[in-house]
């Protein structure tokens, strides 16, 4: 009862009146969720928006540009899991995303001496979009990078750290850096 | 109330007051899990903060336990299913700590954990994933730590770990699918052994 009023107030504060974002069908929201910045954010139908297992309930979705687009597809289940944005995250139907981190960008420039500027364009020359792919699990405490694509059915270990990287369907990944601890 | 104990308090009284403080809530969460039957909780229980036990699994927790917070973190027991079985060996130091638990989990006497976390499973099961035998045995696998042991901050434990007695976690270590002798200083992720902790 509760969750379904919490989630009538979140769409209705984000889809209507501030237009960030656009909720399918369906969604369930039992936790704090916090949508920023100047880009726009698509989720899916049946997702639900989670606490953590052990008490953590903020999900954070940030796009720090104008053309920064969060794409999140069916059945996904978020607990807990913080983005920031700057060009693309795309997350795949059924999913399953814990207390993690994933973001697409550096945020800030290699070069010191040009760290504080902000390009016209919007992106920084490292920036890469990130997939995660059908199904896949992010194990909580784990970091996806800027260049993370993970195939279908990948498993992160909790605690991995991962970044630039193609990872095969049905893989298991653990580590930091994260590599392929089983096929 | 022998003499030793009474010159303890007069030398530390805060410390007292905070021990007393504790005992009390300790009473507290014994009384909240009294109507559960599936969970045990020892004699001379100290809570310097709440523990929260949630599940259908089984929970022994033994005698002289305490429990504190750590960066915020509340100790946390979870059990996924009837058969899941989560035994606290006696003298446990508990602070943050979190633990899932689908099979097995268990932990000796004397051990002292910063927030560590521990997970007997690849994946945390959802609403939506039936656990049966196949699953299980796909993704789940048991837990073992000795005596003595002693983990640092942001530490994971996760599925088929077997830790030896006295053995130490360095700060940020994560140990998976491994058996660990005896006296063993692991570090890094994925954790390595770099030495003993005491020289026989």
């Amino acid at each position: 009862m509760f969750n379904k009023i919490r989630t009538i107030w979140y769409i209705l504060k984000y889809q209507y009146i501030l237009k960030k974002a656009t909720f399918g069908s369906n969604t369930l929201i039992k936790c704090k969720l916090e949508i920023k910045g100047s880009g726009k954010v698509t989720i899916g139908s049946g997702c639900s928006f989670e606490p953590d297992l052990w008490g953590d309930d903020h999900v954070t979705l940030y796009t720090h540009r104008p053309k920064a687009r969060i794409v999140i597809g069916n059945n996904v289940t978020l607990r807990a899991t913080r983005f920031g944005c700057h060009l693309s995250i795309l997350i795949e139907n059924n999913a399953i995303l814990e207390y993690s981190s994933i973001f697409d960008t550096d945020y800030h420039n290699l070069d010191a001496t040009k760290r504080d500027e902000i390009k016209e364009g919007g992106f920084n020359e490292g920036d890469r979009p990130v997939v995660i792919g059908e199904g896949s699990y992010v194990g909580c405490e784990s970091l996806c990078s800027k260049g993370t694509c993970l195939g279908k059915n990948v498993i992160l270990l909790p605690g991995t750290v991962i970044g630039t990287k193609r990872i095969a369907d049905n893989s298991v990944i653990s580590g930091n850096p994260g590599r392929i601890i089983k096929k | 109330m022998n003499i030793e104990k009474l010159n303890k308090i007069k030398s530390n009284p805060a410390e007292a007051v905070r021990v007393g403080f504790a005992m009390l809530l300790g009473y507290l969460v014994k009384l909240r899990y009294m109507t559960k039957h599936n969970v045990q909780i020892g004699s001379n229980f100290r809570a310097f903060s709440w523990l929260r036990i949630t599940g259908p699994g089984s929970v022994v927790i033994g005698d002289r336990v305490s429990a504190y917070a750590s960066f915020l973190r509340v100790p946390c027991i979870v059990t996924h299913t009837k058969d899941a079985i989560v035994t606290i060996g006696n003298d446990t130091n508990f602070s943050g700590t979190r633990i899932s638990c689908v099979d097995s989990i268990s932990i000796g006497h004397d051990a002292l954990f910063g927030s560590t976390t521990i997970i007997d499973s690849d994946i945390i099961p959802t609403r939506d994933i039936i656990i049966d035998s196949e699953w299980k045995e796909k993704h789940v696998q048991a837990i073992n730590i000795g005596n003595h042991i002693w983990t640092g901050v942001n530490t994971f434990i996760l599925g088929g770990v077997t830790i030896g007695d006295e053995s130490v976690l360095g700060a940020g270590a994560v140990i998976q699918s491994k058996e660990v002798p005896d006296r063993s200083l692991l570090v890094g992720n994925p954790a390595r052994k770099i030495g003993v902790t005491r020289q026989l």
